[in-house]
């Protein structure tokens, strides 16, 4: 067996897949440059910051000098000394950022550099041991990939899962004695909220935010303001409707309602 | 065996204390790590025997953990063994490279100032190459003495596989040994491709190997050629 042959099963006994990340106390601040260790259950993971954002990009940093190939070294003061640039990437969410913490930073000048090396190592073509080291590599750290996508779906399903409607727009399909309705001329209480058991009503500062409750989602079904229909089809989680002057929740808990199963009029 | 060493460097963060336990498990994975990764002679090279070698590396990550020890211990990391083992390596990577003694951290004299670690910022730079670096050159050597034994019994070929290969005057044919042109070129033929599976299977990029051919030429066919 080839020497890098042999220190790959080393590594690999010693450095076990990832499972779960070590948050510390404090949410931290990670911005562009930002050498970090991600602490992780078995192990750290060590990387730099290479694109901000909400979710941010990073470019993996090995300490295994011999097996991570011949990208350039980067010198640290942490558990380790030295750390090689690797073709390997990786996405910080948010949530994963209070695992993080920042142990250095590459001035801009650097970090072109790095990012050059990266993406020329990224170019070649691994084989052999190397190839399977840096597959073993994105195994390991796997867990920041699957947070990744889960942190995508959330945000997919909390765009899927509202519809908007605009006041502007609807407001059309009332007469003026619907309007005097909706808009009364005696002040109300102003709470923000109302339940009325098959769905929510808050009042927002930019509109209304109608909460559906679980047993009506997804079945087919319209809502109706004075009678007339404002939406129809599936019943999403939440339907919002902006508005410029949002009315009371007091004055719409008489006047909305939704039915199940008509969905056109 | 990881279980107890992780209960033992909790032990050590948390109460300083450096049981004869930890001791004797570190020592023993900063000897094999020293000897894997560098190699005896380099080891003797570096640090002028093995014993100083491992209690230098001993301290350092010693001291590293301790430095470390509020972010381990807040974060609740129980498995330390995986982040030990790659500490061991690193420094010993980086004793390699740098071939110089560093500051030893004693124990005694560390402090838990805040404004210490502050400056760990200012210590991150690029690693710029100016000579030949000394950790390529081991692992060269390594391969080295891998592609030696692929090839035991057929250094004359491959000798003569590389000065083909390489020069253009008189030195080509030193090693051709009377063979015939198409003998030979069947020969190099063979050759070349055990030396791409050789290359493949290890991943050696092509700046490791010109350096690896470099050492089998200086390391073996020049001395056949010498004792001709």
């Amino acid at each position: 067996m080839g020497y890098l042959k042999r220190r790959l099963e080393f590594y690999k006994r010693a450095q076990k897949r990832i499972k779960s990340l070590k948050e510390g106390p404090e949410t931290t601040s990670i911005r562009l440059g930002d050498v970090i260790c991600v602490w992780g259950d078995t192990g750290p993971i060590y990387g730099v910051v290479t694109e901000e954002g909400v979710v941010k990009n990073c470019i993996l940093l090995s300490p295994e000098l011999f097996l991570a190939g011949d990208g350039l070294l980067l010198r640290v003061e942490h558990l380790v000394n030295l750390l090689r640039v690797t073709p390997i990437n990786f996405y910080l969410t948010p949530s994963t950022q209070r695992a993080c913490e920042v142990i250095g930073k590459l001035k801009q000048e650097d970090l072109t550099k790095v990012v050059g090396n990266h993406q020329k190592l990224r170019e070649e073509n691994w084989t052999g041991v190397r190839k399977e080291f840096f597959e073993y590599e994105t195994k390991r750290i796997e867990i920041l990939y699957d947070m990744f996508l889960e942190f995508l779906n959330q945000i997919e399903q909390s765009e899927s899962q509202t519809v908007t409607l605009r006041w502007d727009e609807l407001k059309r399909l009332f007469e003026e004695k619907d309007l005097e309705l909706i808009f009364p001329d005696v002040p109300v209480a102003q709470s923000s909220a109302v339940d009325l058991g098959k769905f929510l009503i808050v009042r927002t500062e930019s509109g209304i935010r109608i909460i559906f409750s679980d047993e009506l989602i997804s079945k087919t079904g319209k809502l109706t303001l004075v009678g007339k229909t404002i939406y129809s089809g599936r019943i999403p989680p939440e339907l919002f409707i902006t508005f410029e002057n949002p009315p009371a929740v007091e004055t719409l808990k008489n006047i909305l309602n939704v039915d199940v199963g008509a969905e056109r009029e | 065996m990881s279980k107890e060493l992780d209960r033992e460097i909790l032990k050590f963060l948390e109460d300083r204390k450096v049981t004869p336990t930890l001791e004797k498990m570190l020592r023993e994975i900063v000897s094999f790590n020293l000897v894997d990764i560098l190699g005896r002679e380099n080891v003797l090279k570096i640090f002028g025997n093995e014993k100083s070698a491992v209690d230098e590396i001993f301290q350092d990550v010693l001291g590293a953990f301790w430095e470390k020890r509020s972010e381990i211990l807040t974060r609740n990391i129980d498995n330390l063994t995986g982040y030990l083992v790659k500490s061991v390596e690193n420094k010993i990577y980086d004793y390699a490279r740098s071939k110089k003694r560093k500051k030893v951290l004693s124990l005694d004299s560390i402090s838990d100032s805040e404004s210490e670690e502050s400056t760990f910022l200012d210590f991150i730079q690029l690693e710029e190459e100016t000579r030949r670096d000394p950790l390529e050159q081991i692992l060269a050597e390594k391969n080295f003495e891998a592609l030696r034994d692929l090839f035991s019994g057929k250094e004359k070929d491959l000798c003569d596989f590389f000065y083909k290969k390489l020069f253009s005057d008189e030195k080509t044919n030193i090693f051709a040994s009377g063979k015939t042109v198409q003998a030979r070129y069947k020969s190099h033929e063979r050759l070349a491709k055990r030396i791409r599976d050789f290359v493949m299977e290890n991943g050696i990029t092509e700046a490791e190997f010109s350096r690896i051919v470099e050492i089998y030429m200086s390391e073996i066919c020049e001395k056949i050629r010498q004792n001709r």
